[in-house]
């Protein structure tokens, strides 16, 4: 059965999450970097646990915590409701305990992104 | 004193003329619910659940009015703002713990509404509405008057239309 690893981190109340491979390393938090909710046009909450994330291309994200590795399997998706089909940069979503995690597209992501040298930053 | 409690007063002092005031209007089961300060409807049997204080999950590209998405049940439903959608204009950050979330079922669909207030089953003479007038939104099937206060109808078949006409 195929699991793959995640990053998944919140923008707010909402969980979101990457594939683990495309996120290279973690970082300090530096209020330089665009945050997640900027890059998605989501308004954040409070703002707690704050680290930036080094993706692939060098490019980077600032997201806010709790950041854990996770694993998401064919078992933990969740069918989209037929009112909102998912669309880049929204992969689909998948459900841990009783909540909801927004699996999000590394490249859709980073094409939303103001791009300046070196990606998002 | 709230109004249910003025009401459940008035059924216990005069039963019988309740009972044959109940007898003599052939009205609709509906649930009715207040969304800001304009007091909606939808009937009974569309209604999945009332749910209490859900957590919503934003979404990255989603229409303003659409707050995010919930698991109900294990299924996920899209969360609607229906103020927004009927004013078609942001009313700033929704809160992500909301007082009510009303369930509306169409077919296999579900789609939830954020309401402030959900009052009830009632009973609603359809046949005494009216066309909407102060709201153009062409899911609202008429507009009623329910204890001084307008009510309006909502069709959940084309709420749904509309829903998935602006998400997709």
């Amino acid at each position: 059965m195929t699991r793959v690893a995640v990053v998944s981190f919140a923008c707010g109340h909402t969980r979101l999450c990457l594939a683990a491979d495309a996120v290279l390393a973690l970082e300090p938090p530096d209020a330089a970097v665009p945050h997640v909710g900027h890059l998605l046009a989501l308004l954040p909450g409070e703002r707690s646990g704050q680290r930036v994330l080094l993706l692939e291309g060098g490019a980077r994200v600032r997201v806010d915590g709790p950041i854990k590795m996770e694993e998401v399997g064919g078992e933990d998706i969740l069918p989209a409701p037929c009112a909102m089909p998912p669309r880049l940069p929204v992969l689909g979503y998948a459900g841990f305990g009783d909540g909801v995690m927004v699996l999000l597209d590394v490249p859709a992501l980073l094409a939303s992104a103001p791009h300046a040298e070196g990606g998002v930053t | 004193m709230s109004e249910g409690n003025a009401e459940l007063r008035r059924l216990a002092e005069r039963p019988e003329a309740a009972a044959a005031e109940a007898a003599q209007v052939p009205g609709v089961a509906m649930v009715l619910f207040r969304i800001g300060s304009r007091w909606c409807a939808v009937r009974a049997g569309d209604v999945r659940e009332i749910a209490l204080k859900g957590q919503v999950s934003r979404v990255p590209g989603a229409p303003p009015y659409v707050v995010g998405v919930a698991l109900l049940r294990g299924r996920l439903v899209p969360v609607v703002q229906l103020e927004t959608l009927l004013d078609a204009e942001a009313r700033g950050e929704p809160p992500s713990t909301l007082p009510r979330m009303i369930v509306v079922s169409c077919g296999e669909d579900e789609v939830a509404l954020v309401a402030e207030q959900a009052h009830g089953v009632v009973e609603l003479v359809l046949e005494a509405g009216v066309a909407p007038a102060g709201m153009q939104a062409p899911f609202v099937a008429a507009e009623l008057e329910w204890r001084g206060r307008m009510v309006a109808v909502l069709d959940p078949a084309r709420l749904m239309e509309v829903v998935m006409a602006e998400a997709s």
